[in-house]
């Protein structure tokens, strides 16, 4: 089977003075939750944004599924931005129809029981859920799918502490082996014990890229210490 | 997936658009019980010309403003649905760049022809009142010989100039959203000021083809000879075979640049987009 995600000397520019995302070599395989981790403005978004081809490359290449992004990878791709990217005049009985429309892999029945769990009424419009609510409902949409790579900018940001237990309990029942999960967050701590392997992104370069396993082993740390000590101000 | 597409485009579209209309013709009809509707073969004319004076200001106001609205929406939702925080949405649906461009070329264009329309009912139905119906009727000849219906012209019916009419206009409301998506994605080129892009690509895009017309118009020797001034006075002017010939010219040239409009916006959306 082929590795879900490849990238060859993968650059982004966004003027001529600094590259985001600077020679970036990588590949993953399938069966893991990937921490993408990294301080703010270390590339860890654009790289997200180039995996789901609203960013065009400077240079080098990114294969999903061993194809270029596009229509077919799409298909098997499940993207959480980190912002509000629905329509929020819509109510969200209605998100549920337009993602069911056009994901042949979305499961209404898992998302209308996600939706029940975090008691999110169906008939409500978007513009008047709370940002918290916006999330949760933007998270159920991405996690209903079966998709075979979701990457998720900051699930767990701007929701509390309870509903982020349910999230991340979420993410873990709704994968299977076959496919792989991208986290990109903050917030290590809360998330560390369900991390297969980690990305530690700096400066639009990989300067780390190890099982969690192998990080407490080896170095004897959890994530969150060798984070702290990898990125000290 | 195209067929998804225009139904949620059109969706989008269908929020604002059917009671702006709904309200523009409901005023046509205002004006036409209250001011044209009034308009008496007894009335002196001074009366008459102030109704008839009020009539075309109100009319025109309503036009204007139903026209811009409708283009505006449609690249409003255009650039919102695309190139906005939607657009990490819209982009990620597995679906091409040339899918979303037919699409919201296909939900506009249908919204674009039926503002016409809709804008010639109100015509008909400000204008075409019984008073003028009996004049018109009454007149019949002199006003098709002022129009140039005489000589070669003489058997062209007037409904079917109409219907011409109507087409040329239907396809310069295509025209008009193509050019509108057109400005929207070159704006996307300015990093940094991206709606201050798109209007001003709107206006060099405009004046650009303006002017080529205009040179278009005046190699094929079409240049704008109806205008009378006191010093040249053009007896031979025929208004029904200069409508012939620039229609003729301006269709082929419409086509000509809405089809260049397209391609390029599909390229720029296909290779140059990158949402911030």
């Amino acid at each position: 089977m082929n590795p879900i995600l490849e990238c060859y000397g993968l650059t982004k520019s966004y003027n001529k003075m600094y590259n985001a995302l600077d020679n970036l070599n990588l590949t993953l395989d399938r069966g893991q939750i990937i921490g993408l981790l990294g301080p703010n403005g270390s590339g860890k978004t654009t790289f997200i944004k180039l995996i789901n081809d609203v960013l065009v490359p400077t240079q080098g290449e990114i294969r999903i599924n061993g194809m270029a992004p596009g229509v077919d990878t799409k298909k098997i791709v499940s993207y959480l931005p980190e912002r509000t990217y629905l329509d929020e005049s819509m109510k969200v009985k209605e998100i549920i129809t337009y993602f069911s429309d056009f994901y042949e892999n979305f499961s209404t029945e898992r998302a209308y029981r996600m939706l029940e769990d975090l008691q999110i009424d169906i008939n409500s419009r978007l513009k008047v859920l709370s940002k918290g609510t916006k999330e949760k409902v933007q998270l159920i949409l991405v996690m209903s799918r079966d998709a075979d790579l979701y990457v998720l900018d900051e699930p767990i940001g701007g929701v509390d502490p309870a509903a982020r237990d349910y999230i991340l309990s979420t993410i873990l029942n709704n994968y299977n082996e076959d496919a792989a999960i991208l986290i990109s967050t903050h917030l290590i701590q809360d998330i560390e014990n369900i991390l297969d392997r980690v990305l530690f992104i700096k400066q639009g370069q990989l300067v780390l890229n190890a099982t969690v396993d192998e990080i407490r082993t080896e170095q004897g740390k959890s994530v969150d210490a060798l984070f702290r000590e990898v990125f000290r101000c | 997936m195209l067929g998804k597409l225009i139904k949620y485009d059109l969706k989008s579209l269908n929020r604002f658009l059917p009671v702006m209309h709904f309200f523009i013709l409901l005023s046509a009809i205002f004006i036409r019980f209250f001011i044209t509707g009034r308009i008496k073969p007894q009335m002196s004319g001074g009366q008459t010309d102030f109704l008839l004076m009020l009539s075309f200001v109100l009319y025109f106001m309503m036009i204007t403003a139903l026209s811009t609205g409708t283009y505006l929406i449609s690249g409003i939702r255009f650039y919102r649905n695309l190139f906005s925080d939607e657009g990490y949405l819209t982009k990620t649906l597995p679906v091409t760049n040339g899918a979303h461009l037919l699409s919201k070329t296909i939900a506009g264009s249908i919204w674009a022809i039926i503002n016409i329309l809709i804008l010639y009912l109100c015509s008909y139905i400000v204008i075409w009142t019984p008073y003028i119906k009996e004049v018109a009727t009454e007149n019949k000849d002199d006003i098709l010989t002022e129009f140039g219906f005489v000589g070669e012209y003489a058997n062209l019916s007037l409904p079917g100039m109409l219907a011409v009419l109507i087409l040329f206009s239907c396809l310069g409301a295509v025209s008009s959203i193509i050019m509108i998506y057109a400005s929207v994605a070159l704006g996307q080129l300015f990093s940094n000021h991206r709606v201050l892009g798109a209007v001003v690509s709107y206006f060099v895009i405009s004046t650009v083809i303006s002017v080529l017309m205009l040179a278009a118009m005046m190699l094929f020797g079409h240049e704008m000879r109806f205008i009378v001034t006191a010093d040249t006075v053009v007896n031979d002017f025929n208004l029904i075979a200069y409508f012939i010939e620039v229609v003729n010219i301006s269709m082929v040239f419409e086509i000509i640049c809405t089809v260049i409009l397209y391609i390029m916006t599909y390229c720029i959306m296909n290779k140059k987009i990158n949402l911030i």
